[in-house]
């Protein structure tokens, strides 16, 4: 069991009820922000996150800062006050996002290159990979030096990676003799 | 060989612009724990139980536990070299190790790399270390013996090709001894040997693998070796590995016998993998699965079809091959009722039981006649051991009901003193040194001068030069007779009268 596996139960709850109402986007943005505070302050997430406070305490803050958000994020917030479960709030954001991507068929894919891809080829590659997976992508590209060269897809689990260091190991290993 | 430099980089600039990779899409996962010989890792969403994993740095590892959102695996390598959020692959190959005739004569490790320092293995045969066992059409029952060249097994716990036979005993009761004469035994014959070393010393290891150069017996031995400093992974894996070996000669046609020594260790290294891997534990911390990581292992041992090969041409390229299983328990205090060699016991068909109280007594190799049996017994002994060693147990049990009484000396019946005598002189004639094994017809003839009481008149200590002296008479003056016994391997009343007319001419001489 990850750590995330009992947060991943209860945002998918959630998340089956924004759908069901209608307000996926604004929940979503709303513990995108919340996530994105937690994670900078550290005194809120210290707060937050602290056995001893008193829950009514944490609610008032909350309150507070989620004012004018819709109500059933409130809600969630709350119970996951009530349930001792603040730190899911750390890593909400991400995994709701996570599960609208899934919803909406768009799958995430992270570009390492050694340096920074131009538009033509960014299309060429989302493209491709659209085919490849059926879903439609969003591309996050990551400039990572020590590739050599070549590029280095990871989407979901799986990757394809046609960096000249992949390129190299993959040599050495065959021309020293691999094992198992 | 001379290398000549040029050549060298020739070699290696023709196999750098050979050479071919394709770009292919992997299925990946992140590191999310390493240590203690486990890895768990996040992803890796169609892996498959028992697939090889590869990590970084040239790291592999066997999944073992495929969780909800993670997989669970042992490392075959160093965990030094890995860490938390390295990148780990599926290969979509299971677990296989290099088998063939090129094994043969090499100390390898668990996953089958050399350790001897005798270069590369040339083969390219690989198989999977996990296998299925012949079904029960695929078999036929044992029938050839597996001499081990011991006197006290080879009468009266005969060991078949393609039998299950353990080994059981305390520490330092000669198990290891057994299996090195055993070895050295198979020399003219057409058997290969493997020897599974899981959890030794290196330095025990080490002397073995030395006894049988001097022996000659590496011509025809593999030795796979997982010594107590390798991971627990590795001591895991050798008897699959070796057993793997063996299969690839038996499914050929060959005979193969193959040593695990020992599994107690072996349970040990599971248990270690399994708690580590957070599997329940079960009776004295086991995982529930520790019988069939036995019963799976020894079911391999089988003596095939002649047409097996016809029945499943996809498993098996020759019929009529075997592999014979002798494996090791080590008990603590003599207790063969614990949990490990009950289970081994009731999977193996029948156990040679070493007492160290008959060991120190001088009684070497000390088995311990009652409590050993072989399950298939004389349907795996030459008809001519079977009819001169067939009264051999009951003698020897009667001889020792009445040892008690044998303080008395004087005060007993003419029957009891003559019961008491032979059995001392059948004792001492089932005495045998280390390393020096005996062909068939030789013991056939020893035994025949015991149990037809021609040793009787002869004091316990004379024996050993009596029976030193007597075969060594034999091969002189009759060594028609003795071969006569090697190729026909029967007893019949002339051969029996030709011995009885040799042996009293003999005793005149000594």
């Amino acid at each position: 069991m990850t750590a995330r596996t009992t947060g991943l139960r209860y945002l998918s709850a959630l998340f089956d009820i924004c759908r069901e109402r209608n307000v996926v986007d604004e929940v979503g943005d709303v513990f995108t922000s919340l996530s994105g505070a937690v994670n900078e302050s550290q005194e809120l997430h210290d707060f937050l996150l602290n056995p001893r406070i008193n829950r009514n305490e944490k609610k008032k803050v909350l309150l507070n800062l989620l004012d004018g958000a819709p109500s059933l994020a409130m809600d969630f917030a709350c119970l996951l006050i009530d349930k001792g479960r603040e730190g899911i709030l750390v890593y909400a954001g991400e995994e709701f996002a996570n599960l609208l991507r899934d919803s909406n068929n768009i799958m995430m894919a992270k570009v390492q290159a050694v340096r920074a891809f131009d538009e033509n080829l960014k299309e060429d590659l989302k493209g491709r990979l659209a085919n490849l997976t059926g879903k439609n992508i969003e591309l996050v590209e990551e400039i990572k030096e020590d590739l050599l060269g070549g590029v280095r897809v990871i989407f979901g689990s799986k990757m394809i990676d046609a960096s000249l260091r992949n390129r190299l190991d993959k040599m050495r290993r065959t021309l020293k003799g691999g094992t198992a | 060989m001379d290398l000549r430099p040029a050549e060298v980089s020739a070699i290696i600039k023709q196999e750098i612009e050979n050479y071919q990779e394709s770009m292919k899409m992997e299925s990946v996962g992140t590191v999310l724990q390493v240590g203690d010989g486990v890895a768990r890792v996040y992803g890796l969403d169609d892996c498959m139980v028992s697939e090889i994993i590869e990590f970084p740095n040239g790291v592999y590892g066997i999944a073992l536990n495929l969780e909800e959102d993670n997989v669970g695996a042992i490392l075959l390598g160093s965990e030094t070299l890995i860490k938390e959020g390295d990148i780990v692959k599926t290969t979509g190959r299971i677990s296989s190790v290099p088998a063939g005739e090129a094994m043969v004569g090499r100390v390898v490790n668990a996953i089958g790399q050399p350790i001897d320092g005798k270069g590369p293995i040339n083969t390219d045969v690989f198989r999977p270390i996990e296998g299925k066992a012949p079904n029960v059409v695929q078999r036929q029952p044992v029938k050839e013996p597996l001499q081990t060249g011991l006197k006290a097994v080879d009468s009266m716990i005969p060991i078949g090709r393609g039998q299950r036979e353990l080994i059981i005993g305390d520490r330092q009761t000669g198990k290891t001894a057994l299996i090195v004469d055993t070895i050295l035994n198979q020399k003219e014959t057409d058997v290969y040997c493997i020897y599974v070393a899981v959890g030794q010393k290196n330095s025990t290891v080490r002397d073995v693998v030395k006894t049988l150069e001097e022996g000659g017996a590496m011509d025809y031995t593999t030795v796979v070796s997982a010594p107590a400093s390798d991971q627990a992974s590795m001591q895991f894996i050798a008897p699959f590995a070796g057993c793997a070996m063996g299969e690839e000669l038996r499914d050929n046609g060959k005979h193969v016998v193959i040593f695990y020594d020992d599994l107690y260790k072996h349970a040990l290294a599971w248990r270690q993998v399994s708690l580590l891997l957070r599997r329940p534990p079960g009776r004295e911390a086991f995982p529930g699965d520790i019988f069939n990581l036995h019963s799976r292992l020894l079911e391999r041992a089988a003596k095939l079809a002649e047409d097996a090969h016809e029945q499943a041409p996809e498993m098996y390229k020759a019929g009529g091959g075997s592999l014979t299983a002798l494996p090791v328990v080590e008990t603590q205090e003599g207790d063969v009722s614990a949990y490990i060699p009950t289970n081994v016991i009731s999977i193996t068909d029948g156990q040679i039981y070493l007492e160290a109280d008959l060991f120190n007594a001088g009684i070497r190799p000390g088995v311990n006649v009652g409590l050993s049996v072989s399950r298939v017994g004389g349907a795996a002994q030459t008809p001519a051991m079977k009819k001169v060693a067939g009264g051999l147990r009951i003698n020897l049990a009667q001889y020792r009901e009445l040892q008690a009484f044998a303080q008395f000396g004087s005060d007993l019946d003419k029957q009891t003193l003559a019961q008491l005598t032979r059995g001392e002189r059948l004792v001492e004639i089932l005495k045998q040194a280390q390393y020096i094994p005996m062909a068939v017809q030789d013991q056939v003839l020893v035994i025949y001068a015991g149990t037809s009481g021609a040793l009787d008149e002869y004091p316990a200590d004379r024996l050993k030069t009596f029976e030193e002296d007597f075969l060594r008479y034999m091969h002189d003056k009759h060594s028609d007779v003795v071969e006569q016994i090697r190729v026909d391997k029967k007893w019949t009343e002339e051969i029996e009268t030709a011995v009885k007319g040799a042996i009293e001419e003999f005793k005149k001489t000594f």
